[in-house]
């Protein structure tokens, strides 16, 4: 039996457009990266002050050595040479690309459940199924969306202490780049929104299945 | 499911067809099918009252007890 509802017509559409949106943003964006003349952008790069001796204003007390570390800022600059063009492409597609495709796993999923909806198939084994891989997939994001920001920051570090040297700032110490955890901690979180979301999309599945028991146990009795 | 319903049994012994009976118990020739193979999960009273009324008989001639594993949710 068909479920006629204008609101859940309009949410589906929605979804198709995020879609269909996501879908041409994905084959444009490696076009953009290799677009010349763009600057290259990364935010919340880890940063601290080299040491600094300072006196104080009264005059009695003694020097003293202050660091300010755990600041962040956005590195921006024109890209000179091909090395610079590469981490540009790098830093635009790899975590554009991760965020597309998540994008557009949530909008099919939801567009298909609508879908469903819309045919009459309320509580229902693909539903069931369909919301679960939606709690499934913002659960990885959440964790992934972190190991890949990691990731990109660590190989921009490495690039600025392999080809600029700076006075007034200090870059984060070398390591691998599972080790830039600690430190960027307070830059790089789980994101803890979506991942709540993840864990209550699964519970929500769990109640569409009992539904479905429900709608069965109806259906059959006689 | 271990209870079975002996309807198809009973309808032999008193020659009654399925739409027959159908339209006397006011049940629709789809559930009363249901009821037939064994497919429902349960049953109404009112249904159960019907049904003995018009083939004459008492719940205990229609319902039957199998031994046998219970039935498994169908899993999601």
């Amino acid at each position: 039996m068909k479920y006629s509802s204008r609101l859940i017509s309009n949410v589906r559409a929605l979804f198709g457009f995020v879609r269909g949106l996501t879908v041409v943003t994905l084959v444009l964006l490696p076009i953009i990266a290799f677009l010349p003349g763009s600057y290259l952008n990364f935010p919340n790069l880890p940063l601290k002050t080299p040491t600094l001796v300072v006196k104080n204003t009264i005059p009695s007390e003694p020097e003293r050595r202050i660091q300010i570390e755990d600041l962040s800022g956005r590195l921006k600059f024109t890209p000179a040479t091909p090395e610079d063009r590469q981490l540009r492409r790098v830093i635009a597609l790899v975590p554009g690309m991760a965020g597309l495709l998540f994008t557009f796993g949530v909008a099919h999923v939801l567009w298909r459940v609508c879908r469903n909806v819309e045919h009459g198939e309320i509580f229902s084994l693909r539903n069931v199924k369909l919301l679960r891989n939606l709690g499934v997939l913002l659960i990885i994001y959440s964790v992934t969306s972190v190991v890949i920001e990691l990731w990109v920051g660590s190989h921009v570090l490495q690039y600025m202490r392999d080809h600029f040297s700076f006075n007034s700032l200090e870059l984060p110490s070398a390591g691998p780049w599972w080790v830039n955890l600690k430190a960027s901690t307070p830059l790089i979180s789980i994101n803890m929104n979506q991942l709540v979301i993840g864990l209550l999309v699964l519970c929500l599945a769990e109640v569409f299945r009992q539904g479905l028991k429900l709608q069965q146990e109806a259906a059959l009795t006689v | 499911m271990p209870i079975r319903l002996n309807l198809d049994r009973m309808m032999l012994e008193r020659r009654v067809s399925l739409t027959e009976l159908a339209e006397r118990v006011d049940i629709t020739l789809a559930n009363l099918s249901i009821l037939k193979t064994n497919k429902a999960r349960a049953v109404r009273f009112s249904t159960l009252d019907a049904l003995c009324r018009e083939l004459k008989c008492q719940p205990g001639d229609l319902l039957e007890f199998v031994e046998g594993p219970p039935e498994k949710d169908p899993e999601a």
